[in-house]
């Protein structure tokens, strides 16, 4: 074993760096560009800025706060309906058996299948049929519709998980359904929300096509939206646009430092989907 | 079912709690009724009528799929469909599956760990940050590529890769190069982890090397991760949106164009929605299709599962 260290794991070990490096490549542009001058951007892209451009960042500010803002407020709101409403439907599934229980399963879990882009005219529609187009409440519920169906499906094997002996235990002690899920669910299917809650989050804080038709003003534009509409400043050129790029990114990253490991948890879970 | 919990047995049910199960159901039903079930069957039957979101809102039967498939652009973005379909296949059976054996192939623990970690990263950045980042790596006048390409004397490399017809398809392709960083990475390293230990140890006693182990272990023991890659692949494939609206808008001319760009053209630029209606019943159609072909195709390779 000890002489194993051939050419050929060397070689892998190279070429494993090499593709790790070519991938953070565009984000480490990203970074040192966002602090250089136009100039600097042009002629020598990849160095450590000459001179720090904090001013790329205050220019960047006021283009992006309130987009930014919005979309905090958007992704929260779809985060606890979507938590709410899937433990609620996935308590249900998982707790009693009722007529018609098993197709009504099928038509939540259905819903997987529809691919989202050939909903997006129709659901523009209802939305404007309904008065809610850019309002709060579109940019909300119509992602929510999409999140309850995998956060049902991924709760309810959570919930089946716990012992039936603790519901009994709780239903002898008099115990009504909502202090039930407050008291046994709710502790119990803890990991399985905080993967809801990544998934979720991620895909609202970076959605960017629904954003695209259903709002229109600045009271409601979402920060993927503001993004490309960005403009570069007369005199301080396109660094200004990296540092919005930096600033819209860096919420996720920091929550992606601080919990790594539910982070990949939550994204292998979201690949089951197809 | 099987797990389900049941309460203590009861002569009688009261009418509460027979309808019970239903109420803990109004919330996502309602939900999704309105905002899927309608929609979803708004769109099939819209995509019979001559409709332009307001006034105009007559009946023609199939003449919206008739012109569909006469349109010379919905022929041109069904190829170009199909060509991202192939790319996505091609990159995403190879490149991540690359660098998950590599990456697996690692001794150290901490090093494997901080390695997945930093090849995660990338997929928590908004995918409109990445778009646009690429944007301005291949733009033709200021881009980093062609600046690195005239620096090493490939001078006449230099293009504009979005903006010339010969290369935008590639080039489109060409975002989140070496592609390794994404869902598929994650599924193949985590089904890597899961075999078990006894059969790599096996392999080795019988002195296969790191060609015939993949091929007889490593493979055969990721082929239901590999079904679901491709899938995907297809389905992201045939959806492709983002990264051509924001790039190249599916030009120059129609180099670039796809059929989820015609569906928001048509809609929003020319107020066609019973046409948009249509194209994107094609599309549901086609993902449907191809998900149930690739199921039934990959069932029949797999010694079962």
């Amino acid at each position: 074993m000890k002489n194993r260290r051939s050419v050929g794991s060397v070689l892998s070990r190279i070429l494993l760096l090499l593709l790790l490096l070519l991938t953070l490549m565009p984000f480490y542009l990203l970074l040192v560009n966002s602090f250089k001058k136009e100039t600097d951007i042009i002629h020598a892209p990849f160095g450590i800025p000459i001179q720090w451009q904090f001013m790329n960042y205050v220019k960047a500010m006021p283009q992006i706060l309130r987009p930014m803002c919005n979309s905090f407020l958007v992704t929260a709101a779809i985060i606890l309906l979507t938590c709410v409403i899937s433990l609620l439907a996935a308590y249900a599934f998982s707790r009693f058996r009722f007529f018609l229980k098993e197709p009504l399963y099928f038509g939540v879990i259905a819903l997987l299948m529809i691919p989202g882009f050939v909903l997006l005219i129709p659901q523009f529609v209802q939305v404007v049929d309904l008065g809610l187009y850019d309002t709060y409440w579109a940019l909300i519920l119509v992602p929510a519709a999409y999140q309850v169906a995998m956060g049902t499906f991924l709760i309810r094997s959570s919930i089946e998980g716990i012992s039936p002996s603790l519901f009994e235990a709780a239903t002898l002690a008099g115990a009504n359904d909502l202090q039930i899920l407050r008291y046994v669910v709710l502790p119990m299917a803890k990991p399985i929300l905080a993967t809801v809650t990544i998934m979720t989050g991620l895909s609202s804080w970076n959605n960017y096509i629904w954003p695209l038709v259903a709002s229109s003003s600045d009271s409601t534009k979402q920060i993927s939206v503001a993004l490309t509409a960005l403009v570069r400043d007369a005199v301080y050129g396109k660094g200004v646009l990296f540092a919005g790029y930096m600033c819209a990114s860096l919420p996720i990253i920091l929550l992606f430092c601080f919990a790594s490991k539910s982070f990949i948890e939550g994204l292998s879970q979201g690949a089951v989907k197809g | 079912m099987r797990n389900a919990v049941h309460l203590p047995y009861r002569r009688r049910k009261s009418f509460l709690e027979i309808i019970r199960p239903y109420l803990f159901l109004i919330p996502i039903y309602a939900l999704m009724v309105t905002f899927k079930y309608i929609p979803f069957f708004h769109a099939i039957e819209k995509s019979f009528f001559k409709w332009n979101g307001g006034n105009v809102n007559t009946f023609i039967g199939l003449q919206n799929y008739v012109d569909l498939f006469h349109s010379k652009q919905f022929g041109i973005s069904l190829v170009n469909c199909l060509k991202f379909c192939l790319a996505n296949i091609a990159i995403s059976l190879t490149m991540p599956l690359l660098a998950a054996e590599l990456l697996f192939a690692v001794r150290s623990a901490k090093a494997q760990y901080t390695i997945r970690t930093l090849l995660t990263f990338p997929m928590v950045v908004p995918g409109v940050v990445v778009i646009l980042l690429w944007k301005w790596i291949l733009s033709g006048d200021s881009g980093v590529l062609n600046a690195v390409l005239s620096s090493v004397g490939l001078d006449s490399l230099v293009t504009p890769w979005l903006g010339s017809s010969k290369t935008a398809l590639f080039s489109v392709i060409l975002v989140g190069f070496p592609w390794i960083s994404g869902l598929q990475f994650l599924l193949y390293y985590g089904a890597l982890q899961s075999i078990p230990r006894e059969l790599f140890e096996a392999s080795r006693i019988d002195g296969a090397n790191t060609w015939q182990r993949f091929f007889r272990l490593d493979l055969p023991m990721l082929a239901s991760q590999v079904k679901l890659i491709v899938t995907l692949a297809i389905i992201n494939g045939v959806q492709v949106f983002e990264t051509i609206f924001i790039l190249t808008k599916g030009g120059p001319g129609t180099a670039t164009l796809v059929p989820s760009l015609i569906l928001y053209d048509s809609a929003f630029s020319f107020k066609k929605y019973g046409y948009s209606a249509a194209v994107g019943v094609v599309m549901f159609v086609l993902i449907m299709i191809v998900t149930v072909i690739n199921q039934k195709l990959m069932k029949n390779t797999e010694s079962g599962d």
